[in-house]
């Protein structure tokens, strides 16, 4: 646990319209922490965002920034935190107007032009071409990048980024990852970044949870299979995937429910090997491998049939099996290991 | 059909000779107009933006009444404030009928509806996406509201260049309230009537082709104003 | 931006003073008057009103309506003096405390007029002939039905025959619109209708001496049009200018003045007939 955290969040509930909660038991960011939110559309990433930039008010529960209780959108809070919406929306005004307008709301009018010319620097937008541009002349990356950059002016506490890289252009997407790595290291800026998009979330910050159903679940390294299940025996269920290859589960509170799955707890063999009834060996194709720079251990990407297994091991381990995309490998892992959500 | 062809020709003399009373009316209408479109943009687009901004009880009634107003007849408007400013009414004092800003005021009270309810749609328009932008980026509410109003330029100007062409082209306010008073209150919409009412058509077409050139010639301005963007 | 926005700010500025920069206010006294459409249409007015200034110092600012509502303006105090031509109504104006000092000035005639061919064999008769022939005969007529002098006269010509007016006929075709559009109303419907002689002068004009409609009517006692000045009560309304408006009475009734009413030619031809009291 950290001895300063930024925010703490306890026993936090929204709800959109009728149906959807979010519903956070605990959670702690610590200051200059990098964390990614990954998990599916409409799952409560966005959700979660707002409500650590302040921008909704939980329905239940309290939330502590820097030590002190935040009762609803409150904006001397909220200056201290900073935003980057899903797709750009930038203000009808030249680009240069739009980066420094967070300085002049607060009235720090001395060196703009300086302070412009060295974040659009950072977000890979030349001053010369683009500070006279206006907010239409742009594409959607460098749309996203101004906003970005519009951001990174205010040197805020946390920097917030709701699936930045979606609608934008692979260029545009290598550099805002560049642009907030940078920040985070140069400033201990803290921050949460929510994304679809696992792989570049990988690379772009240290932690990842999953948002799913509106609860946080883990660090990210977890597999997520969703039903419909089926009954097999007494006490197995089963999953058909395309292909034919079946995954045993134990039975679950509904046909519908998902099951978590560590990458941890999923092993990898050159061949078939039988052994209980109840362990799953599947043949799938690697389909990626990724080096977690940060803590020393590979995550491996193998396709069953459909759904994509995310297995964690050594470089040695993996340098053993000669582990390489594109190479039929077999996955087992006991139907045990599924926990139910 | 010779009307429009000698109409059109009568338009280019009475212009390029620089014919007095077509002066006189075409300055006459300029003045009102401006009157009345300076005075309903500054309460008007204000109040259009309260309205669309903000969350009030009984808003949607206001806004209801403001829609409702866009379509008065100018006839009714005339004869409303004829009963306000006549030395009978309540304002006789102020001894504004047969005036220049009589007719402005009446004016004002037609294109003010235009103003509110198009400006109010303006702001009720923008993306939700720019308030979230301006509380993230750390504006407070002064500079939200500000903000807000600059973003919604486009649509208010347009709303303006609507509300003007309603006030330069109306006839029943002027006629009512200005008497048609020749060299004083005689606008170009009042001519034309009188000259259609003497049975001097062409003479009315070639008024009414000057009135149309100043309506182009405003569209034009609001196109560059677009150009600008 | 901000420089062409100023730019704009400074021009719409300067343009506001230029359109202002005009109107200075009236240097001398000026007299308020409510006329009718058709007297302002002659364009007698327009010679008389420099002359009055020449003469007095007064600019004579008039507003043309309808009869009805020229004698509403002078109830309402929002005018100094009435030029109308209504002499039924405009005693009984008098006698309500409305107006004071009314005085005739001229007068000039109504006429009927109707399509070339005469189809109801009008040409010559007298007036009461000529309206029993319409009633009887159901010949197409077109009235001003607006309240007009012209229209109260037309009214009045009615009842002095004798005929219930013939309001839901349908051969009497009520315009509400002016004399001019009348007229042309009556040409398009081949009807027959009643008119100042000024306006079917102009009419003629228009049609270069040769219109599809002629005069078939005219001469009668009882199509007489007397024009006369009233003056505003100052009584009722505190405002008025009644020393304006008896200057004016008294020129318009001026030997001057009624010569040059009588000079006063439209289209060659002269249009009204002194008869201010001596």
């Amino acid at each position: 646990m950290a001895s300063n955290p930024l925010y703490r969040l306890s026993n936090l509930r929204f709800h959109y319209g009728d149906t959807f909660t979010l519903s956070i038991p605990e959670l702690e960011i610590e200051a200059g922490a990098s964390i990614g939110l990954v998990g599916p559309n409409g799952g409560g990433k966005s959700t979660l965002l707002k409500i650590l930039a302040f921008l909704e008010t939980p329905r239940e529960g309290e939330i502590v920034f820097q030590g002190k209780k935040v009762q609803g959108a409150d904006s001397s809070v909220a200056r201290n935190v900073t935003i980057l919406l899903q797709e750009p929306y930038l203000l009808q005004t030249t680009v240069f107007e739009n980066v420094a307008y967070g300085l002049r709301v607060r009235g720090k009018k001395e060196g703009l032009r300086n302070r412009v010319e060295e974040v659009l620097h950072r977000v890979g937008l030349p001053y010369e071409e683009f500070a006279h541009r206006k907010w239409h002349q742009l594409s959607g990356g460098e749309a996203q990048r101004v906003a970005l950059a519009s951001r990174l002016i205010l040197n805020p506490q946390a920097l917030l980024l709701d699936e930045p890289t979606a609608s934008v252009d692979p260029y545009s997407t290598y550099l805002i990852r560049q642009a907030i790595i940078d920040v985070w290291k140069t400033f201990r800026t803290t921050l949460i970044v929510a994304s679809h998009d696992l792989e570049w979330l990988n690379g772009a910050v240290d932690r990842i949870y999953k948002v799913h159903d509106g609860k946080i679940i883990g660090s990210g390294e977890e597999n997520l299979l969703p039903g419909p299940w089926e009954p097999c025996s007494a006490s197995l269920w089963k999953k058909v995937l395309e292909g034919g290859n079946v995954i045993l589960a134990p039975p679950p509170p509904h046909r519908e429910s998902t099951a978590l799955l560590r990458g941890t707890e999923i092993e990898l063999h050159v061949a078939e090997w039988k052994e209980t009834a109840s362990e799953n060996i599947l043949p799938g194709v690697i389909t990626g491998m990724y080096a977690e720079q940060l803590k020393g251990y590979l995550n491996i990407y193998v396709d069953i049939g459909g759904i994509t297994l995310l297995s964690v091991m050594t470089p040695e381990r993996a340098d053993h099996l000669r582990v390489l995309p594109g190479k039929k490998i077999w996955v087992s892992f006991p139907a045990t290991a599924l926990r139910w959500l | 059909m010779d009307y429009l062809g000698s109409g059109f020709l009568r338009a280019l003399v009475l212009l390029f000779s620089g014919d007095p009373e077509t002066y006189s009316a075409i300055i006459t209408t300029l003045q009102i107009s401006s009157l009345s479109i300076l005075a309903s943009l500054l309460i008007g687009i204000p109040g259009g933006f309260l309205l669309g901004y903000f969350e009030f009880p009984g808003k949607k009634q206001l806004r209801a009444l403001s829609d409702t107003l866009l379509a008065l007849p100018t006839v009714v408007v005339g004869l409303f404030v004829y009963a306000f400013i006549s030395r009978r009414g309540p304002l006789g004092g102020l001894g504004l009928l047969f005036t220049v800003p009589g007719i402005a005021l009446a004016q004002t009270i037609l294109v003010l509806p235009i103003v509110v309810s198009l400006t109010a749609t303006a702001v009720e328009s923008l993306d939700r996406r720019l308030r979230l932008t301006l509380i993230t980026l750390g504006a407070n509410a002064r500079q939200i509201a500000l903000r807000t109003i600059l973003e919604a330029r486009f649509a208010v100007l347009t709303a303006s260049v609507t509300a003007y062409g309603r006030a330069i082209s109306e006839v029943g306010i002027s006629m009512m309230i200005g008497g048609n008073i020749k060299w004083h209150t005689r606008t170009i919409t009042t001519a034309v009537a009188l000259e259609t009412g003497k049975g001097e058509f062409a003479m009315g077409i070639a008024l009414g082709i000057v009135l149309l050139a100043l309506a182009l010639a405003v569209n034009a301005v609001l196109v560059t104003l677009r150009r600008k963007r | 931006m901000k420089k062409n926005s100023f730019m704009i700010l400074g021009l719409s500025i300067l343009l506001i003073l230029v359109l202002f920069s005009g109107t200075v206010p009236a240097a001398g006294p000026v007299l308020r008057m409510a006329t009718t459409t058709s007297t302002d249409n002659t364009g007698l007015l327009n010679d008389l009103g420099p002359l009055f200034k020449a003469d007095t110092g007064i600019e004579l600012q008039w507003v043309a309506v309808g009869t009805g509502n020229a004698l509403e303006l002078g109830k309402n105090c929002d005018v100094d003096v009435l030029l109308v031509h209504a002499p039924a109504a405009e005693i009984k104006y008098v006698g309500d405390g409305y107006g004071v000092d009314r005085r005739e000035i001229m007068f000039n005639d109504f006429v009927f007029v109707g399509p070339k061919g005469d189809p109801a064999g009008v040409k010559g008769k007298s007036v009461k002939e000529a309206l029993n022939i319409f009633a009887s005969k159901k010949i197409p007529f077109a009235s001003r039905g607006d309240n007009s002098g012209t229209h109260k006269m037309e009214i009045s010509l009615w009842k002095a025959a004798g005929i219930p007016l013939p309001d839901k006929e349908t051969w009497y075709i009520q315009t509400g619109q002016g004399m001019i559009n009348t007229i042309n109303i009556a040409a398009e419907r081949d009807a027959y209708t009643m008119t100042d002689r000024g306006t079917f002068i102009k009419y003629e004009a228009n049609w270069k001496g040769n219109p599809p409609l002629n005069i078939l009517v005219e001469g009668d006692a009882a199509l007489k049009n007397q024009y006369s000045v009233i003056a505003v009560n100052p009584a009722r309304c505190k405002n008025v200018k009644y020393d304006l408006a008896t200057k004016f009475s008294r020129w318009m009734a001026s030997p001057e003045i009624q010569k040059a009413v009588a000079d006063f030619k439209l289209m060659g031809k002269q249009l009204f007939f002194p008869n201010a009291a001596k």
